[in-house]
């Protein structure tokens, strides 16, 4: 069964790091930087419970705190390119955290043996939760809770006013600019928004993974954040759910039987999903045949 | 005069939305027929339907009777068709003569074709002189009329038995719009078809054998440049007929 | 001092003429697709092991290795074109980007599976000493790397300004629909244009094969990586431009690695992308 609980563990982390693009995603931006907002969370959250004794809880708010003042700070200045250049962009910001945290050692002494981040051997004994006796079921319980209120919050803002205008700046930003808003602050408001939740979800990995090290961060991760949401498309949160579940529990699991042919299999799935639905899963049209499915009536038929 | 290209109940669509909803018309061989009509009626859509842009959904395109409707667009300049694009669309980072080279794609190569392709590169310049002045400088560089007259003579280079013009007077100044229909009508004495689309009526008139007028994705008049009043062609060309 | 600084530049144009080839390969890709093709290094890292295939099965000699190098990365990038970039020739980028990556991952456990130790050794470019030279001592490899590299860029220009591919190339990399209406057959000479990228990118990865005497999977993500810095150092989209950004890359680098330690070196390079494209001159963001 821990197995499974694992498994549960690693989909909700990889959702959060999912919805983290899909925030940024509505405005229409591609950021390959929300691994590097990943890692800061991971390595702020531990460093924060093993170097400083917090509680896991005011360590995640301050890694989401810290994600968030990153993106903001990185998103003012990056935004100011479009499309082709800021993948380039946060590729480079994303590939300069990872090189930062390999280059980073801060190490104090507990009992008889340093613990803390060593440059390229990563970060051991994240230790909070065996310390405090959590058994896998409890963690993965702990990072759904977290999972769910993401996906809440942001199904709620999806309906509100701030999701319309994020969409707007999406779809058209010369319209969206002339009808009033202003496009820098929806960006960085968005990407900030995104680094918040990227840091969660990666200081919930630093702990139930125990050991962190920067590859783990490299732009293989950074894709995976950007494939969730437009695998499963822009139409709504459960999109990127279901791409998460779709790669991780499906492609990477479910073919793990096959061994070293997974991967190549793995690549062609993915590829054959861009041909036939370049638009995702899940879009408008999708979307609203599943929702006469569960709740008949024709809301939104033509 | 025979008709060289034959257009029947063409219908070309973006998405759900058609441009031209079922387009029948004739070009005749040898002679200058114009299109008008006022801003999205669909003159566009047809020069690159013709072309082989766009695929048109339903309806035949025939040059000198064979079938080209759904042929890609540099099969449709080996058959005989050069669209001199709206908006002059030159090679902007490239040269001039290497523009006219461009052109010249198409053909064959090999030592005879060599030689006809530079002796056609001559009679550009000598029809186009401001071309041979600036024969080794980026296109980019050019002014508006002279990007105009590369296109034309780019086109001109494919040695085709059409030549459609989309707007060529657009955006260029009034002496420059004479001297472009200057060569427009040079190039039907020296036996070129043209069909050229334009939103300057007057000018249009004066050299077409022939003209249809365009509205919403359909021909709404067809007729000789006497056959209704200038002022009327205009009001319709720019306006459509009231409704 | 002197002597370092002297050896460290000249170091440093020898890695920049290796990214100089991947930084053309890269930019021909862009112009003619307007897409980043971050596939690219990998399908030069097949190529790569490709070769090394050959060698440990026949002990073939270097030039044959060139030519399968180059022939292979050929073929893999032709293979990326097909799946990834030709089915969303108009539709979407993002659909692309994605693709790319999957393939990027079926590359790199294709040569896994063939070749599954994480390090193979690559016949070196040149085994006998260095050159003694007034006091400063220079690696044959450096010299082997900037000859190939300049006479491949002479070669690119003759191809690109005196044959009749060439105009067509710089005419779909100028304007696509000019070159359809033109006659050009815009996906057939894409098509043609990303071949040649790839060969220019196989030999690349031949020569840094063989100058590094071996080949890592990671070489895929090196090479995406060097080229794609050293085109965007050049300002997107021209020729000139990246090799100008390739060579600085490399000085910046040699430089760096003796100042800073090679840690810090790849740090500084992303941090100078970072800035150029976040805080730096307008003309190098536009395209």
């Amino acid at each position: 069964m821990d197995f499974y609980f694992g498994l549960a563990q690693l989909i909700g982390v990889h959702t959060l790091l999912g919805l983290s693009a899909y925030v940024v995603l509505l405005t229409g931006q591609v950021s390959l930087a929300q691994a590097g907002f990943f890692a800061i969370g991971a390595y702020v959250a531990a460093m924060l419970t093993v170097l400083a004794g917090w509680h896991l809880v005011p360590a995640l708010g301050a890694a989401a705190l810290t994600g968030a003042t990153t993106a903001c700070a990185v998103g003012f200045p990056a935004l100011r390119v479009k499309g082709l250049m800021l993948v380039i962009a946060t590729l480079a910001f994303g590939e300069g955290v990872r090189l930062f945290f390999f280059n980073f050692d801060y190490q104090i002494a507990r009992g008889d043996v340093k613990v803390g981040p060593l440059g390229g051997e990563g970060f051991r004994q994240i230790r909070f939760f065996p310390e405090n006796g959590w058994t896998t079921l409890e963690v993965m319980l702990f990072i759904w809770i977290f999972v769910l209120l993401v996906m809440a919050l942001l199904w709620w803002l999806d309906r509100s006013r701030y999701g319309a205008v994020l969409r707007a700046v999406g779809e058209d930003e010369l319209a969206a600019q002339s009808a009033g808003i202003n496009l820098t602050a929806v960006k960085v408001s968005a990407i900030t928004l995104g680094g918040a939740i990227a840091a969660l979800g990666g200081g919930l990995y630093a702990h139930y993974a125990t050991h962190i090290e920067h590859l783990s961060f490299g732009i293989l991760l950074a894709t995976f954040a950007i494939a969730y949401p437009i695998v499963g498309g822009l139409a709504s949160v459960f999109g990127t759910l279901a791409a998460v579940l779709f790669v991780q529990g499906f492609l990477v699991e479910g073919l793990r039987d096959l061994g070293d042919w997974r991967n190549l299999l793995f690549g062609a799935l993915i590829v054959l999903a861009m041909n036939l639905r370049p638009r995702g899963f899940l879009d408008a049209g999708n979307l609203r045949a599943i929702k006469r499915l569960f709740w008949g009536g024709g809301r939104g038929a033509p | 005069m025979p008709a060289l290209l034959e257009v029947a109940d063409l219908v070309t669509a973006y998405g759900k939305i058609e441009a031209l909803k079922g387009v029948t018309l004739e070009v005749a061989e040898g002679g200058i027929t114009c299109l008008l009509g006022p801003n999205g009626a669909g003159k566009t859509t047809l020069m690159y339907s013709i072309a082989g842009i766009l695929k048109p959904r339903r309806g035949s395109i025939r040059l000198r009777g064979e079938e080209l409707g759904g042929c890609a667009p540099h099969e449709a300049v080996s058959r005989g068709i050069a669209l001199v694009p709206e908006n002059r669309l030159v090679f902007p980072s490239m040269s001039v003569i290497d523009n006219l080279e461009a052109g010249a794609y198409r053909r064959q190569g090999g030592r005879t074709g060599r030689g006809e392709i530079d002796a056609d590169l001559q009679r550009m310049f000598g029809r186009f002189p401001r071309l041979k002045e600036r024969s080794a400088q980026l296109a980019g560089t050019l002014s508006g009329g002279e990007q105009q007259m590369l296109a034309v003579a780019r086109a001109l280079m494919s040695r085709p038995k059409l030549l459609l013009m989309d707007e060529p007077s657009l955006g260029l100044a009034p002496l420059v719009v004479e001297e472009i229909f200057r060569i427009v009508s040079e190039l039907h004495r020296d036996g070129t078809t043209v069909f050229l689309v334009e939103q300057n009526a007057h000018m249009a008139l004066k050299v077409a054998q022939h003209f249809y007028l365009m509205e919403q994705g359909r021909v709404s008049f067809s007729g000789d440049p006497g056959s209704l009043a200038e002022d009327e062609v205009i009001r319709r060309a720019y306006l459509g007929s009231a409704k | 001092m002197l002597a370092d600084l002297v050896q460290n530049t000249l170091d440093g144009l020898a890695a920049g003429s290796a990214y100089a080839l991947l930084a053309v390969g890269f930019t021909l890709i862009f112009g003619v697709l307007r897409r980043v093709n971050l596939c690219y290094g990998p399908a030069i890292m097949l190529g790569c092991y490709a070769a090394t295939f050959v060698h440990l099965s026949f002990g073939a000699g270097l030039l044959v290795l060139a030519l399968v190098c180059v022939l292979a990365s050929v073929l893999a990038g032709g293979y990326v074109e097909r799946l990834c970039f030709a089915p969303h020739r108009k539709g979407s980028g993002i659909a692309a980007m994605v693709a790319s990556f999957a393939l990027w991952m079926q590359l790199e456990e294709v040569a896994i599976l063939a070749l599954p130790k994480h390090l193979y050794p690559f016949p070196a470019l040149y085994d006998g000493k260095p050159i003694d030279l007034a006091g400063f001592t220079i690696r044959v490899e450096a010299l082997v790397m900037l000859g190939a590299a300049s006479v491949v860029c002479a070669a690119l220009w003759w191809v690109l300004y005196r044959t009749r591919f060439g105009i067509a190339a710089r005419a779909v990399i100028d304007s696509p629909l000019a070159a359809e209406l033109s006659g050009i057959s815009v996906p057939r000479v894409s098509m043609g244009v990303f071949a040649l990228a790839s060969a220019i990118g196989g030999l690349a990865g031949f020569l840094v094969s063989a100058s590094f005497e071996q080949v890592t999977p990671m070489l895929g993500m090196w090479s995406t990586f060097k080229g794609l810095l050293a085109m965007m150092l050049g300002g997107l989209g021209s020729l000139p431009g990246a090799v100008a950004g390739a060579l600085v890359l490399g000085l910046v680098e040699a430089h760096s690695q003796w100042f800073l330690g090679p840690q810090l070196r790849d740090l500084l390079a992303f941090l100078m992308l970072f800035m150029l494209l976040a805080i730096g001159p307008r003309w190098m963001t536009t395209r």
